[in-house]
């Protein structure tokens, strides 16, 4: 096994042994003990994914594997599905690890960050009863995490998928105690199943077509997917059409958009804010909600532009409304949530337009900078007693300036200033969104495409505000409850964690060579799967911008001039790469790049003191309804429990009632037909049948009673005839005799 | 010794539980008659153990469904011994073991062994209760290896009888009414059982001289078509043997419409007897299914496949939501086996490897998991003397252990990756996805025709795994979640005994979750593509269908 592989499988398997450890003997260990285990044995993953990558870094040109050389693949045969009846071959359910620049880049991530949450929650959660026990969760969650984005194959996603949901819902639901604890957990569990639903009908069209899920065969069958719109792809024994593979896409893509909390499953991500918050942290917000965005990373090259063009909207969709409710919010988690939602909305968005690289590159920094901010929510909230509600805070600066300033680090990343790590990543985004819609106009499609620039470049400016709101709602202004300003205070173990992420929400952006590691990991999997499938040209990252729209003529010169047919095959990005770009960058440069001013200046006035603007802006006149609506989340919950689950619990009503007295009455009717039948038979056995043979009986009764009078049965008469016969008998003897 | 336990190790496995029946009888110390029945079940397990040592597997193993006599043709179907019965009927006592069977016997005296541990606590007439439970156990391992369609039926109505009495005597208030619902219930689907058995053998009369009942011989290709060819029996004959084999089975399964005995029988037997029902009894159903009703009759299961999917699919989510509203703990459960061994059912519909190999691991992995479930239930009942989900509540407070064990039998249940559920599950369902494949035996039979259906059912029955995780994760919220009661303060924390009856259940949940490939389908998959090689090989498709 290469060496890279044999670090990342270590580094999987040390959070496991934790678990073990921990699930056996944790409560012996106790406070602080078990935190610390749980802590050195994803700091022990942490290295081995640092010295993977120094290895990865160190091969030579020419290698099979390494850094911009090529992917290590190592499949493992699981189930066996139809090998030997010509159904399918290779027919196997794969497990396998597959490693390139991309998987490096995430398990130092993941890594960092859960030991940075390990580190932090050692103090967080110091004085839990149950505090070996969240460390053991936390270990079964990097397990399963880590083994996510090692996985080869969309199975091993989908198992590890499912694991680090258990994980989550175990979290959110770990003060069980609390009614909506327990209901935000199983709200989490089931709304991803329902996510899963999509994943697993997807995952079934694709496997009965191919046989195979690795990513590896995936590609190299469906690679080019990104250019077909219509017509089909061949693969072994047939072909598969571009219809179908969108459904496929867009199937997979349901998986993400339950674990990724898109619009319409995003509803399970704000109430898992019940969790503890070094959770939400880790799970909801730096690693596990962004598995969806890998998810698509991993299927991208499959995506036909239509399924790609679904996901923009969905995106789309979602990191407008997540950033709209984010303003309107009083708990300091439930803005982070939003806040989260929207980012999440930004990284999908990025897949759908094509902007792979941008994509996982904001999830990567955005995993430093959101972690970052909900650790200091977390130290905030320890610091006020537990109590988040940002109306009950101000002025906390002055008493626990770690966290202020990190925290204020953190919102400038977020809020895509220059020089800070979110400014590279959601710029790259917008910038492809930009070039993205300029590429639609010059096609001649609908202006409609410039939607999927417009939203994302208006909340740029948005988010600065909520977030900036946050801040100083939190930590600026007078102190709204006495209470909780004099008792706040602030804990080394738990602080030292934020300076830590605060750097790298600063040099996140331009000094780790993270965006280098995501353009090496399009070249590695290139060369790979030109490796594998002769005379392949792979341009599944090429992606084909936008759609072909038939009923459109195209505006450009030539066609209008020359008449000439537009053409079928949409053309990869790479081919018109130059223009578009540089227009996509020239709208960011002009429009959004002072966003953050501006958003964080309108935000500093309109909080400099508490609600001293916003809450008579908002008591009355038109904005009064719309901060109603935007706090209650724009009633999709409301809705949501209107509509599926009073209906899915009507239906299992209406089965259990029918089941009860339909089913089982036809039951217990037939039971009953055949008893009350009996009865019938019985008194027909009565009063026919034994009446017949009552008459018979009587009849012989009677003759009987004719034969039996000389049958008295008395012995002494039997004895007196007896022996009177034998006298007679005795005494003709004696007259024969005589005579 | 290898030929002396190929030919007699199946025989001593299938009695040997009746010998122990037999010593128990003849004890009178309530904790010695324990120790025996016991020992027995130990002894039992261990011999089934050893069929691991003469059992021969693999996928590039023997690939027909026939016979395979020591040195002789290869086959799937191992370790015969036979011997004449009724000579006049040509009935023979034949007991045999493939990939189909195998599982489910090791199953069947894995569950025995921890449900007699299970039954310690039996403290009424403990004799009797032994005697029959050991009893039963000779049935069910007689089901799971004769491969004589007389000694088949036989041996099911053998297993049905103790059961009775297990129920009528042992079990709850309503215990009569259960016990009868049961007896009646299986024996209605007997009746139809009895029809295909004596039916199949006057028409193999023509076939075979003197007729035959063995189930791999009637199974063969050159007997199906003589049945048809010389022996003259009609299609539409074919068809209603068939459906009146799968009525008897899936009465068994139970599958809806015929499951409303399982609710009943379960909320009144005793714990281990309800362990036993679900995990063995009702695999005695699916086993059929595969054993007698596809193989016997390949041709009209096929014409009969959306009938077939129909009910799997049903069973399915109906289950699953009558699940959902239940307010028993132990009703709950037994409907939630009802929509998991919907899966089986529609697994055999489906007739592609994945979902045949599927189902037969969902039969395995069920097994595991509702017999858990049971016990879990056992449990609590014990301490808390009812089983109302809405009394529940913070038990995760008060027995963390035994939340713990509870929190995997559910994961398990609904299907989580990692634990038996979920392998079971994806395959049937993986398996309804590859039947839309062109070169599928369903949709080669029906032309394509049947492609929408496939579709619909393999779509819909994927929604089942959304309901499942809703009422398995209310369930946990209900009992293990929220506050400590006060009422629930003074439960004990599960004890050893109960420790070693959840704690193997646990590691096979686990084990078949991770390594199902080395676990199961090394022991399946050459019968599996064996049976194949009988469906696709059963005379020319027919066209149309359902």
């Amino acid at each position: 096994m290469p060496t890279p592989a044999l670090l990342l499988l270590i580094a999987t398997l040390l959070p496991l042994l934790g678990f073990v450890i921990l699930l056996f003997v944790g409560k012996k260990m106790g406070t602080p003990l078990a935190g610390w285990v749980g802590t050195a044995m994803i700091g022990g993953s942490f290295v081995c994914s640092l010295l993977a990558m120094i290895s990865w870094y160190t091969v030579p040109d020419g290698s099979a594997w390494g850094f911009e050389q090529g992917p290590i693949n190592l499949p493992y045969h699981w189930i066996p599905t139809g090998d030997g009846i010509q159904q399918h071959k290779p027919g196997f359910l794969d497990i396998g690890i597959f490693v390139d620049s991309l998987t490096i880049a995430m398990f130092a991530m993941i890594t960092l960050v859960a030991t940075l949450v390990h580190v932090f929650s050692i103090g967080y959660m110091r004085e839990d009863p149950r505090y070996p026990r969240f460390f053991t969760y936390l270990g079964l969650f990097c397990f399963s995490m880590l083994g996510l984005v090692i996985g080869g194959t969309i199975l091993q996603l989908f198992i590890f998928w499912e694991l680090v949901g258990l994980c989550s819902y175990l979290l959110i639901g770990f003060w069980y105690e609390k009614k909506s604890a327990s209901n935000a957990a199983i709200k989490a569990f089931v709304v991803n199943r329902v996510g899963d639903f999509g994943f697993l009908i997807g995952f079934g069209i694709l496997f009965y077509h191919l046989g195979n899920v690795s990513l590896p065969s995936l590609w190299g069958l469906l690679g080019n997917a990104g250019t077909l719109n219509e017509g089909q792809l061949p693969i072994p024994g047939g072909y598969i059409t571009a219809t179908l593979l969108t459904v496929i896409g867009i199937g997979l893509f349901f998986g993400a958009v339950g674990k990724s909390a898109q619009f319409p499953l995003h509803v399970w991500l704000p109430d898992a804010m019940e969790g503890p918050t070094p959770v939400s942290a880790l799970i909801h917000a730096a690693t596990m909600v962004a598995a969806g965005v890998y998810l698509v990373g991993r299927i991208f090259p499959i995506l036909t532009p239509n399924a790609k063009l679904f996901i923009a909207i969905i995106g789309c969709i979602t990191l407008t409304m997540a950033a709209l409710i984010a303003i309107a919010q009083t708990d300091i988690k439930k803005v982070l949530a939003y806040s989260t939602l929207s980012q999440l909305g930004y990284m999908i968005l990025a897949m759908g337009i094509g902007s792979w690289v941008g994509g996982l590159f904001h999830l990567i920094t955005h995993a430093f900078f959101k972690a970052l901010l909900f650790l200091g929510s977390g130290s905030v909230i320890n610091a006020a007693h537990h109590e988040q509600e940002l109306p009950q805070y101000g002025g906390l600066i002055r008493k626990i300036p770690v966290t202020g300033i990190t925290f204020a680090i953190a919102v400038l990343a977020i809020a895509g200033t220059p020089g800070f790590s979110g400014y590279y990543s959601k710029d790259l985004i917008l910038a492809n969104a930009g070039a993205f819609s300029t590429l639609a106009e010059q096609a001649g499609r609908s202006n409609w495409y410039w939607a999927l620039f417009a939203f994302p470049a208006a909340i740029a400016f948005i988010t600065p505000f909520y977030m900036t709101r946050c801040w100083m709602l939190t930590f600026w202004g007078k102190p709204r409850n006495q209470h909780v300003y004099d008792h706040a205070r602030e804990h080394p173990v738990m602080y030292a964690p934020l300076i830590v992420l605060a750097i790298l929400s600063v040099v996140g952006g331009y000094a780790l060579n993270i965006r280098e590691l995501l353009v090496a990991s399009t070249i590695e999997t290139k060369k790979y799967v030109e490796a594998q499938h002769p005379g392949v040209t792979f341009r599944g990252y090429e992606t084909a911008w936008p759609p072909y729209d038939p009923t459109v003529k195209p505006k450009t010169p030539e066609v209008l001039e020359g008449g000439a047919a537009p053409p079928k095959v949409e053309t990869p990005a790479a081919a018109t790469h130059h223009a578009p770009d540089a227009a996509g960058w020239h709208l960011v440069h002009t429009i959004v790049f002072w966003a953050f001013i501006v958003g964080i200046g309108v935000g500093v006035i309109v909080y400099w003191n508490g609600y001293w603007l916003a809450a008579p802006l908002t008591a009355r006149g038109p904005l009064a309804p719309i901060r109603i609506w935007l706090y209650r989340r724009m009633y999709f919950d409301e809705l949501y429990s209107l509509v599926f689950v009073s209906v899915v619990m009507g239906l299992s009503r209406l089965s259990a009632a029918f089941d009860k007295y339909v089913v089982d009455g036809l039951v217990n009717l037939a039971g009953w037909t055949v008893r009350r039948a009996s009865t019938l038979a019985g008194l027909h056995d009565k009063y026919v049948v034994d009446g017949a043979v009552n008459g018979m009986a009587e009849l012989t009764q009677n003759l009987g009673a004719a034969v039996r009078a000389p049958q008295s049965g008395r012995i002494r008469l039997y004895v007196t005839i007896l022996m009177a016969a034998v006298a007679l008998g005795l005494a003709g003897a004696i007259i024969v005799a005589l005579s | 010794m290898m030929d002396f336990l190929n030919h007699w190790l199946l025989t001593i496995l299938i009695f040997l539980p009746c010998v122990g029946a037999v010593l128990v009888l003849l004890m009178k110390d309530r904790d010695s008659i324990r120790w025996a029945a016991l020992g027995t079940t130990i002894v039992t397990f261990a011999v089934s153990l050893l069929l691991f040592a003469t059992f021969k597997w693999g996928v590039n193993g023997p690939y027909d469904y026939m016979q395979n006599p020591v040195g002789g043709q290869p086959g799937v179907v191992q370790m015969v011994q036979e011997a004449t019965w009724i000579p006049a009927f040509n009935i023979k006592y034949k007991v045999g073991i493939d990939g189909l069977s195998f599982p489910l016997v090791i199953l069947s005296t894995f569950i025995c062994l921890l449900s007699c541990i299970a039954s310690w606590n039996i403290e009424k007439m403990t004799k009797g209760y032994m005697a029959l439970f050991l009893f039963l156990e000779t049935g069910i391992l007689g089901v799971f290896l004769s491969l004589d369609f007389f000694l088949f039926y036989v041996f099911f109505e053998v297993s049905l009888l103790p059961m009775y009495f297990l129920i009528g005597i042992w079990g709850g208030p309503r215990k009569e009414y259960a016990a009868i619902k049961f007896f009646l219930y299986t024996l209605v689907g007997s009746i139809g059982l009895l029809i295909v058995l004596i039916g199949t053998y006057l028409y193999s009369r023509s076939v075979v001289p003197g007729g035959t009942f063995d189930l791999v011989r009637l199974a063969q290709p050159d007997v199906q078509a003589a049945l048809f060819a010389k022996a003259g029996m009609s299609t539409a004959l074919a068809k209603t043997f068939f459906l009146l084999l799968m009525l008897g089975f899936l009465i068994k399964v139970p599958a809806v419409p015929f499951h409303t005995w399982l609710p009943d029988a379960h909320v009144e037997a005793p714990t281990p007897i309800s362990m036993i029902l679900a995990a063995i009894l009702l695999k005695m159903g699916g086993y059929g299914i595969f054993r007698i009703a596809y193989p016997l009759y390949p041709e009209a299961a096929r014409d009969m496949w959306f009938l077939v999917a129909l009910i799997g699919v049903v069973s399915i989510i109906y289950g699953a939501l009558c699940a959902m509203s239940q307010t028993d703990f132990k009703k709950l459960v037994a409907y939630s086996s009802v929509s998991h061994m919907g899966f089986v059912v529609l697994g055999a519909a489906m007739m592609t490897d994945a979902a045949v190999n599927g189902a037969l691991f969902m039969m395995v992995a069920h097994g595991i998991t509702s017999a858990m479930m049971f016990f879990i239930v056992g449990v609590i009942y014990e301490r808390a003397h009812h089983r109302e989900l809405g009394r529940f509540g913070g038990i995760a407070t008060t027995m963390p252990v035994y939340t713990g064990f509870s929190t995997v039998a559910c994961f398990a249940n609904l299907g989580l990756p990692g634990l038996c559920g979920f392998v079971g599950e994806v395959m049937v369902l993986i398996g309804a996805f590859q039947a839309a494949r062109p070169d599928s035996i369903l949709m080669q039979a029906t032309h394509g025709r049947a492609y929408p259906c496939i579709i619909t059912f393999a779509v819909i029955s994927c929604f089942g795994v959304i309901l499942t995780a809703g009422y398995m994760l209310w369930t946990i919220q209900r009992v293990y979640l929220g506050p400590e009661k006060n009422e629930h303060k003074a439960f004990p924390e599960v004890d050893a005994r109960e420790i070693s009856v959840l704690t193997p259940l646990t590691v096979m949940a686990i084990l078949l979750g991770i390594l199902p490939y080395i676990f199961f389908f090394t022991f399946t998959d050459s019968t599996v593509h064996a049976l194949f090689g009988l469906f696709r090989s059963g005379g020319a498709a027919v066209a149309g269908g359902w």
